[in-house]
């Protein structure tokens, strides 16, 4: 009889805010011992779904829902978020907020004391969660000092540890590499042997093909997911030959460390940048590519040798005033949004600059934020917010246009706006510096690839010819481009 | 340890020691130097012009201080003494805050009877201290690359120019105590409960020992006049 109940249902789901619906009428199902995976872009409803399983919609969160979600045959959504922690666990979104130890292992203790097990029996769980979530060697690191990935690794042991049946991950890939995303599949393939139910969200299915027993679709995204692996227009051919090409940047030998007691987090990359062409910095996380975009603006000063922009020494100018030629486009426009309006969002950059505000006007129309002008930015959605950093970016009229990880929106829309906004910088001469762990984007936008690890340069050139090169995007690393995944047979890591 | 350590910089406040005593003392402590020793030296190098002040404005001005205890003593020697005695208790400050874990700082704070709510909240403080300080980092970045200028112009410029700065900073950390909130309930967390609380072990008993009789000693010997 029990084992009819078992499962975690969902019949009949809808939920919205403010009377406006974000889904309706979902119906799935995920036994102990399978993984359902949930796709949708920004905005679609990924964490308004995490957050109806666990019960935290409408314990926590206002909103109106219909339906049922049923955990083992207890009602989940009439329960309180105590009954339903024992059941349904979750990794959240932003999983710093749920490490609460100062060191892993103290981490792993927190939940644990709180359930009030004895002393033996959290010793022994603490060993279980350290052996196979490969924390071992991390167990009295102190947090911060753990790279991201880790991090996350912890929060999903620290909600494993206490021993609920079902785990929910609201898009955990989010700020992977594809050395990650091959990590975080193990540590999926073993939660299912262990025989836990997992409902994992997305913002795309690549990558997670191998582990997911089932796939639901939100908001027709199914459609649009399909549209994206087809070539994206572009104004422009790629292959523009541009004889009289200037070096935008170069670096000369370029060492750098952030302090004399650390190791030097970059070696020896002398480069030339030339204008009038996009170039996809890529490797995976942790190996420098951020910093290299630094040098280029200006807010890290080599530690030995030169970085030159426009023919300016960088270590000559301040980042304010470099920020005349180089835009940074970030890659979390939660971390600097603080206009009260999205003009006045836009036109920040121009006004420190002493700029007029026409570029600004223009960069809005481009970005198709005309009609939000007078908005609050915290009232757009994420892929709304990632044009409107660009859009700030380009209002202060840069000659060299960065932007870090512009995929991780995933909103078609955004990013064929991107690709066309690349183009056209690339016809005026001026260059743009992408860093991505997107193959597929590098294929479409860009003209050369470089590839960054340990600190070190370890490929440059075309982009084909890296990204299509099977033997050398699995050394490396690198997400394998859709072209290659097509004809690749999946190899277990 | 970290038991042992509040001890220490508690006791060491108190005493009214000769310079001879305290400048064993400090080698003694300076010899004990192990983990964190990077952490330590940059605390005490960014220290040096304070213990400066402090020796200079001791050597001039103790006929004007509050506290009259210097009999016989004159001058720089009153200087030698106070800038040791602060660089003893900066010592210990700062090796406490490096080793200390959270967890025993709960755990010893709860020994004194201060309540576990309160206790907890400064665990998570310490543990947050990174976060926000990555956060005041990154919206820094960002807006130093829209052209913001932070460390020219005249005081009041620069405050006024740390404001599109600390707004985004203020509001991610309300947001950020909003999502802690929910994570904590997500974790059961309650404050009613006892935790399970680890037995002292030999060598803290020692060491609190050790310390306890250093202090009695100590006191005896200035405060009451024996020994």
């Amino acid at each position: 009889m029990e084992a009819l109940n078992r499962g975690l249902k969902v019949v009949g789901l809808g939920c919205g805010y403010g009377g406006k619906p974000v889904f309706k009428n979902l119906n799935f199902s995920v036994r102990p011992g399978e993984a359902v995976v949930v796709i949708g872009p920004s905005g679609s409803g990924k964490t308004t779904l995490a957050y109806c399983l666990t019960g935290i919609i409408p314990n926590r969160v206002k909103a109106e829902v219909e339906g049922r979600v049923v955990a083992d045959g207890a009602d989940i959504l009439s329960s309180s978020l105590r009954e339903n922690v024992k059941r349904v666990g979750i990794v959240l979104q932003n999983y710093e907020v749920q490490i609460f130890g100062l060191t892993v292992e103290e981490d792993l203790a927190f939940g644990l004391e709180n359930l009030g097990l004895g002393e033996e029996e959290v010793e022994r769980r603490i060993e279980w969660a350290l052996d196979n979530f490969g924390l071992r060697e991390y167990r009295s690191r102190h947090v911060h000092e753990l790279s991201g990935g880790l991090r996350q690794r912890l929060a999903i042991a620290s909600a494993i540890v206490t021993a609920p049946r079902y785990l929910v991950m609201d898009d955990p890939m989010m700020n992977l590499d594809w050395r990650g995303v091959i990590k975080l599949r193990e540590i999926i393939r073993k939660l299912k042997s262990e025989g836990k139910g997992l409902v994992i969200t997305a913002r795309r299915l690549k990558g997670l093909e191998p582990v997911a027993n089932k796939i639901v679709w939100l908001d027709g995204s199914r459609r649009r997911a399909l549209v994206g692996s087809q070539p994206i227009e572009l104004e422009d051919p790629k292959g523009k030959n541009l004889n009289d090409s200037r070096i935008a940047v170069s670096f000369d030998e370029v060492w750098f460390r952030y302090s004399k007691a650390r190791d030097y987090v970059l070696r020896d990359i002398t480069l030339k940048l030339e204008s009038g062409r996009c170039i996809a910095l890529m490797g995976p996380n942790g190996s420098g590519k951020t910093t290299l975009a630094k040098l280029v603006n200006g807010l890290h000063k080599p530690s030995r040798g030169r970085v030159k922009v426009l023919g300016m020494d960088t270590r000559r100018l301040t980042a304010a005033q470099l920020a005349r030629y180089v835009a940074f486009v970030f890659q979390d426009p939660d971390k600097h949004l603080i206009g009260d309006t999205v003009w006045d969002e836009v036109t920040f950059g121009p006004r420190n600059l002493g700029l007029g505000f026409e570029y600004a006007e223009r960069a809005l129309e481009v970005m198709g934020l005309m009609d939000r002008r007078d908005d609050p930015p915290q009232s757009l959605s994420m892929g709304e917010k990632i044009r409107l950093s660009i859009a700030s970016a380009l209002a202060m009229n840069p000659e060299i246009l960065i932007l870090d990880e512009p995929t991780t929106g995933q909103d078609e829309e955004t990013l064929e706006a991107i690709a066309r906004i690349v183009s056209k910088l690339k016809a005026l001469g001026k260059t743009v510096l992408m860093i991505t762990h997107d193959s597929d984007y590098a294929l479409k936008v860009s003209d050369r690839v470089i590839v960054i690890e340990g600190g070190a340069v370890v490929a440059d050139g075309d982009p084909e010819e890296i990204l299509l090169n099977e033997d050398l995007v699995r050394d490396l690393g690198l997400e394998p481009p859709t072209a290659l995944m097509k004809r690749a047979v999946e190899v277990t890591a | 340890m970290g038991f042992a350590s509040i001890v220490a910089l508690a006791f060491i406040c108190k005493d009214i020691l000769v310079i001879g005593l305290l400048a064993a003392v400090a080698a003694a402590t300076s010899l004990f130097l192990s983990s964190e020793r990077e952490f330590v030296r940059t605390g005490l190098k960014s220290m040096i012009p304070l213990l400066a002040v402090a020796f200079l404005l001791w050597s001039f001005a103790y006929k004007w201080s509050i506290f009259q205890q210097y009999g016989g003593y004159s001058g720089f020697e009153v200087g030698v003494f106070m800038a040791l005695r602060l660089f003893l208790i900066l010592l210990a400050s700062l090796n406490f805050v490096a080793s200390v874990k959270p967890s025993e700082l709960v755990k010893g704070l709860e020994a004194f009877r201060i309540p576990y709510r309160a206790a907890f909240l400064l665990s998570l403080t310490l543990r947050h201290v990174y976060t926000v300080a990555d956060d005041y980092r990154a919206i820094k970045e960002a807006q130093m690359s829209r052209g913001l200028e932070l460390d020219k112009g005249s005081l009041l410029k620069r405050i006024k120019n740390y404001v599109p700065v600390m707004t985004p900073l203020l509001v991610r950390s309300i947001e950020k105590a909003e999502e802690l909130a929910l994570a904590m309930e997500l974790k059961n967390f309650s404050f009613k409960r006892r935790r399970v609380a680890s037995r002292l072990k030999l060598m803290d008993a020692i060491l609190i020992g050790a310390f306890a009789a250093a202090v009695a000693l100590a006191a005896l010997h200035y405060l009451v006049g024996v020994l």
